[in-house]
């Protein structure tokens, strides 16, 4: 027990140093993934909103520029025809002269504007005046056909679509027709679109946002690139473009915030329409610098993370350490009171639920230790108990051997009375056998009594009246007297005080409601006889009845045994010589009868033949019956003798098919053999036997009226079976056994008509159980009957 | 830049990828691309079309000597030693050949060259001149601006009759060693001038002392008005011009703003400055990686009448109210 503690005890230290580390790092690791998972969680969606906002911002601001732009460009527009308009106002009676100064002037001003062409109300080209080209007036042309001058006489303003100069400086014609009516007439403007480019190229969204515009046609007009202009890139293969075609007539959002641009790079992207002259102006912005805030914040969040995850580190390796080391000292404690040193007690002033535990621990330990103090006194006491009980059971074996292992009546009691008293713990104990024609106890045997007082007991007169014992009988209980001194005085207490005894305890011996005695233990000390000491007595007691009744029974046993075997012996004896006597008269009978018969003394008249026949056919069984009772009672008297000799057995068989073929014969029965043809050489009483095999033969014959009857015979395992079989009527189950005993035949009936002793399977049984062998029989009604023994081949002895 | 750093340094941290570093430094270790700016003018003229220069190639993100070098070729009139600066500079491959406002280095360049860029500023048809395919595509190494130059010379003649309608015997001087720009723009001229009741003569000067002795003639011929046919040279030699000019009292029209700042009566015609910015920028672009065949050419449109008044009174000119006010520089 102490080793096994110790190797409990090493195996847990070998254990803390493992679960230290873990539960530490468990610890820390939770806290830092906590605080981790926050952030990067926490980090995470920052991100992602800072994604949405950012786009979502930076959309809304590319839109504002866009609609600004479209606003200036309109402005730009709007600008330039209200400059124009002022051409429309000049009457025609002005000279020309002043005209082409107003139109120079109005160059001047406006920049974009490279030529102005002003058309009379018949559409004839009065004045033309240029940045490039020398001014030209009064030509006449007519350009009333032109779309610029019909569409300005039809709707007051023409926008005509955006055509390149030299293939490559985008312009617009803009035509106003004159509203007064001595200025009807039309000013035709060229107006250069590259000073949008300005306007475009000045929008700046993020540090690489870029806005353009693309005319009506899905071409390039205004880039911040001005060569992409120039070349007249064909914005419409960007779906952004197409989708806000579609969508600017109606002034809707943009369907598409996030495509390429014609570089190839994902940009966020707005528009915005520029009214009159079906214009869309773009703003785009690369997602990447939609993203950089993102990079930022991730930055950010990574330095977060990583001081977080230091601090946490920290934190947590300190909250462990502050969880952990307590525990620890919790557990060193709780191993130390697991390896059954009660006496540790856990010091711990945390003064948290730890310091709880770790009272708990102690009064846990406290009230262990207690309990083990108990526990072994239990266990000592109960020890105590089962080594009484033991000793007890000892006892009752010893007693129980004795009383099956010897009919000698005296040893078994003496045994009982002195394990009685060596048990219970008293001083003296005896048994009384009682008297039943005098009514009184005799003493029978003792244990620890001086022959004094044995002396004195034998005899005193122990009557069934003595005070204790009426009592005991009367309740079939043991009766206790505590104190000798207080009970009423008698003979018996007497002597027993004088012998120094002072309690007495009295059991009565009874067998249902025959008594056999008493048995009495005695003790010198005065006081009450514990229960465990009554039972004790009363097994003790139970123990001695058996061994009187058993006793006695077996005596009885005996002498009754002995008698039959004399009486047995008598009627063998007797039947032997009434045999002997009775065959010696009827040989004289039979043989006289045949000496007539054979008229040795004169020829017999027939009539007395016949009757002579009858008296030797009569006598003849009375023969047989005398032969099977002389056989019988030598067998039973042990007089029958088997003489072993060397025999074959299908010569025996084959003798007696010869002796009884002709009785089958007269009663026209078949009649077989079926001898095994190797049958061995064999070793027995093969007269016995023969006369055995002619009881079943002949047996078969004489109950078989029709049918056959069948000898077989054969060998296995070192015997031989013969066994007759006929076609007779059969015998009942109930009769089987029946058959087997003296003067019993299947049927009395049967007996009748077919006569016989009834003692031939009998004497046949008798023999072959001689041999070692068996005989049965198989048959039931109506299927005829087999008769069959099995003998050894070789029968040495007789059995 | 910062920020993009700041970056490299958290993933290098986390990922330990600290190779990213000297990657960053080597690029700004690399060697500055050169830029040969060759004109005809001197170096003295020209200060406010080098800033307008600088100008276009901070407009797409490059400064001299910070991530550039820009050699200036100042010829002062003498092309003829176009044919071993260009010699020089494609032995020594230089980046960019800019060459604005002078026709002769631009076909000088694109003759010594077809790898190295050229950009221009002509004041001629660039597709005519052999320099482009077209506006639009360019084609091959050269891109650039094209003022407009001798399509506004008919403008210009007008402009002059308008401001001093009595002049009409004009005397128009040619820089003939810059054929390419002289020659078309003298037939301009000549066919313009008679529509507007104008007569011409012709008169070449190559060198500083051509230009005075063309004054020094006008004393036997005076002419009304001397009309003065755009060059380089002739752009560096705009003091002498006026001072000529005030000196035998002739009215002169030239194509270039600068003229009049320097006292010349008048000028119309495009903004140079501006096509060297435009150039600048086109350069800098160029040094981005794009390719000229690629740079539409830009039609520079920035028109600038300038009218001296003072220069007109010592002339003893009345400038027309109407003139006046479509004048778009008026130097007082």
């Amino acid at each position: 027990m102490k080793g096994l503690a110790y190797n409990h005890k090493g195996s847990m230290h070998a254990l803390a140093a493992t679960v230290r580390s873990r539960l530490f790092v468990k610890y820390a690791g939770l806290f830092v993934a906590v605080v981790t998972l926050a952030l990067v969680v926490n980090g995470l969606f920052e991100l992602w909103f800072t994604y949405q906002e950012q786009k979502a911002s930076l959309i809304q601001i590319e839109h504002g520029e866009a609609a600004t732009a479209a606003g200036r460009i309109e402005q730009f527009l709007a600008l330039i025809q209200g400059q124009i308009g002022w051409t429309t106002q000049l009457p025609w009676s002005a000279s020309l002269e002043q005209r082409r100064f107003d139109a120079l002037r109005l160059l001047r001003q406006v920049p974009a504007v490279t030529e102005l062409a002003e058309i009379d109300p018949q559409g004839h080209e009065q004045l033309r005046v240029s940045r490039v080209a020398m001014d030209v007036v009064g030509s006449n042309i007519d350009v009333s056909n032109e779309p610029a001058f019909t569409q300005a006489i039809a709707r007051g303003v023409y926008y005509g679509p955006v055509y390149y100069h030299r293939q490559s400086e985008p312009y617009i014609t803009l035509a106003l027709a004159g509203t007064g009516a001595s200025s009807r007439g039309v000013s035709i403007a060229q107006v250069n679109l590259t000073l949008i480019w300005d306007v475009v190229s000045k929008i700046k969204v993020g540090k690489s946002g870029l806005a353009y515009v693309i005319d009506a046609d899905g071409r390039l007009i205004a880039h911040p690139d001005i060569g992409l202009v120039l070349r007249k890139t064909d914005m419409l293969r960007l779906p952004q473009v197409r989708s806000a075609r579609a969508a600017g007539a109606h002034g809707a959002t943009e369907d598409i915030q996030k495509a390429e641009n014609l570089q190839g790079q994902t940009v966020l992207t707005a528009f915005a329409p520029v009214a009159n002259v079906g214009w869309l102006v773009f703003v785009e912005t690369p997602i990447r610098e939609a993203l950089a805030p993102l990079y930022a914040s991730f930055l950010r969040t990574g330095y977060v993370l990583l001081g977080a995850l230091v601090l946490s580190f920290i934190a947590g390796s300190f909250l462990a350490r502050k969880m952990v080391v307590p525990i620890q000292a919790l557990r060193a404690g709780a191993i130390r009171l697991g390896a059954g040193d009660l006496t540790q007690r856990i010091q711990m002033k945390t003064g948290d639920e730890l310091e709880a535990l770790a009272n708990q621990f102690n009064h846990m330990a406290g009230q262990l230790q207690e309990s083990y103090t108990e526990l072994e006194r239990k266990v000592e006491d109960r020890t105590k108990e089962l080594a009484q009980s033991v000793e007890e059971l000892r006892a009752l074996g010893e007693v129980s051997q004795a009383v099956n292992s010897t009919l000698n009546l005296e040893t078994v009691l003496s045994t009982i009375v002195t394990k009685a008293v060596q048990l219970t713990g008293t001083d003296a104990g005896a048994i009384y056998d009682y008297d039943q024609t005098g009514q009184e106890f005799h003493l029978r045997t003792t244990y620890g009594m001086a022959p004094e007082l044995i002396d004195a007991l034998t005899h005193a007169h122990i009557g069934i009246d003595e005070p204790n014992v009426a009592a005991a009988l009367a309740e079939r209980e043991p009766i206790q007297v505590e104190d000798l001194r207080n009970d009423a005085a008698s003979d018996v207490n007497e002597i027993t005080l004088k012998a120094g005894y002072r309690a007495r305890l009295v059991a009565p011996l009874f067998r249902g409601d025959d008594l056999f005695g008493l048995l009495v233990v005695r003790r010198r000390t005065p006081g009450a006889f514990p229960k465990s000491t009554i039972d004790l007595i009363k097994t003790f007691a139970g123990q001695s009845v058996l061994a009187i009744q058993n006793a006695r029974l077996f005596h009885e046993i005996e002498d009754k045994g002995r008698e039959l075997e004399i009486a047995s012996q008598h009627k063998s004896q007797f039947l032997a010589n009434m045999s002997h006597e009775l065959r010696t008269p009827l040989n004289a009978i039979l043989g006289y009868s045949e000496l007539i018969l054979d008229n040795i003394y004169g020829e017999a008249p027939e009539k007395m033949r016949t009757v002579l026949g009858r008296v030797q056919s009569n006598g003849k069984h009375l023969l047989s019956l005398i032969n099977d009772v002389l056989d019988l009672s030598k067998i039973e008297a042990g007089q029958l003798k088997l003489s072993l000799n060397d025999y074959s057995i299908t010569d025996m068989i084959r003798g007696v098919y010869a002796a009884v073929e002709s009785l089958a014969r007269s009663k026209r029965l078949g009649f077989r053999l079926e001898v095994q043809p190797d049958l061995p050489a064999a070793h027995g009483d093969d007269r016995r036997l023969t006369q055995v095999l002619l009881n079943l033969v002949g047996n078969a014959i004489k109950f078989t009226d029709q049918g056959e009857v069948l000898i077989k015979a054969s060998t296995a395992n070192g015997a031989y079976t013969v066994a007759v079989r006929d076609s007779g009527p059969g015998i009942p189950l109930s009769d089987q056994q029946r058959i087997f005993e003296e003067f019993q035949q299947a049927d009395s009936s049967i007996t009748k008509t077919k006569s016989g002793t009834g003692l031939g399977l009998s004497i046949a049984k008798r023999i072959v159980e001689m041999h070692g062998g068996r005989l049965g029989v198989e048959s039931s009604p109506g299927h005829g009957a087999t008769f069959s023994f099995t003998v050894p081949v070789t029968v040495e002895r007789q059995a | 830049m910062s920020r993009n750093i700041a970056r490299r340094k958290f993933i290098a941290a986390v990922g330990g990828l600290a190779a990213a570093w000297p990657r960053v430094v080597r690029a700004q270790q690399q060697a500055m691309p050169v830029v040969a700016l060759v004109n005809g003018r001197s170096a003295a003229s020209s200060a406010e079309n080098v800033a307008a220069f600088s100008q276009g190639l901070k407009e797409n993100g490059y400064v001299e000597n910070q991530n550039v070098t820009v050699e200036y070729h100042w010829l002062d009139g003498q092309y003829a030693r176009l044919r071993s600066l260009m010699a020089d500079l494609v032995r020594r491959q230089v980046a960019v050949i800019a060459t604005p406002g002078s026709n002769p280095a631009a076909l000088a360049a694109k003759a010594a060259t077809e790898t190295i860029p050229i950009v221009f500023a002509v004041g001629e048809d660039p597709v005519r001149l052999g320099l482009v395919a077209s506006f639009a595509q360019p084609g091959g190494n050269a891109t650039g601006v094209n003022f407009f130059g001798q399509e506004v010379v008919a403008k210009e003649l007008h402009l002059l009759h308008d401001l001093v309608p009595k002049a009409v015997r004009i005397a128009v001087l040619a820089n003939p060693a810059n054929s390419s720009v002289s020659e078309p723009t003298i037939r301009s001229i000549q066919e313009a001038a008679p529509t507007i009741g104008l007569t011409v003569k012709i008169i070449t000067a190559a060198t500083a002392s051509d230009i005075d002795a063309a004054f020094a003639g006008f004393t036997s011929d005076r002419p009304d008005a001397v009309f003065v046919v755009p060059d380089g040279f002739f752009s560096s030699r705009s003091r002498q011009f006026a001072t000529l000019a005030a000196r035998d009292k002739i009215p002169a029209a030239y194509w270039n703003r600068e003229f009049v700042t320097a006292g010349g009566l008048m000028s119309y015609g495009t903004d140079l400055a501006d096509a060297y910015r435009q150039v600048g920028a086109y350069t800098a672009l160029i040094l981005k990686g794009r390719k000229p065949a690629d740079l539409a050419v830009i039609q520079s449109n920035k028109f600038v009448f300038a009218i001296n008044v003072q220069t007109a009174r010592a002339l003893g000119i009345e400038v027309p109210p109407d003139v006046l006010s479509i004048a778009t520089e008026v130097i007082k």
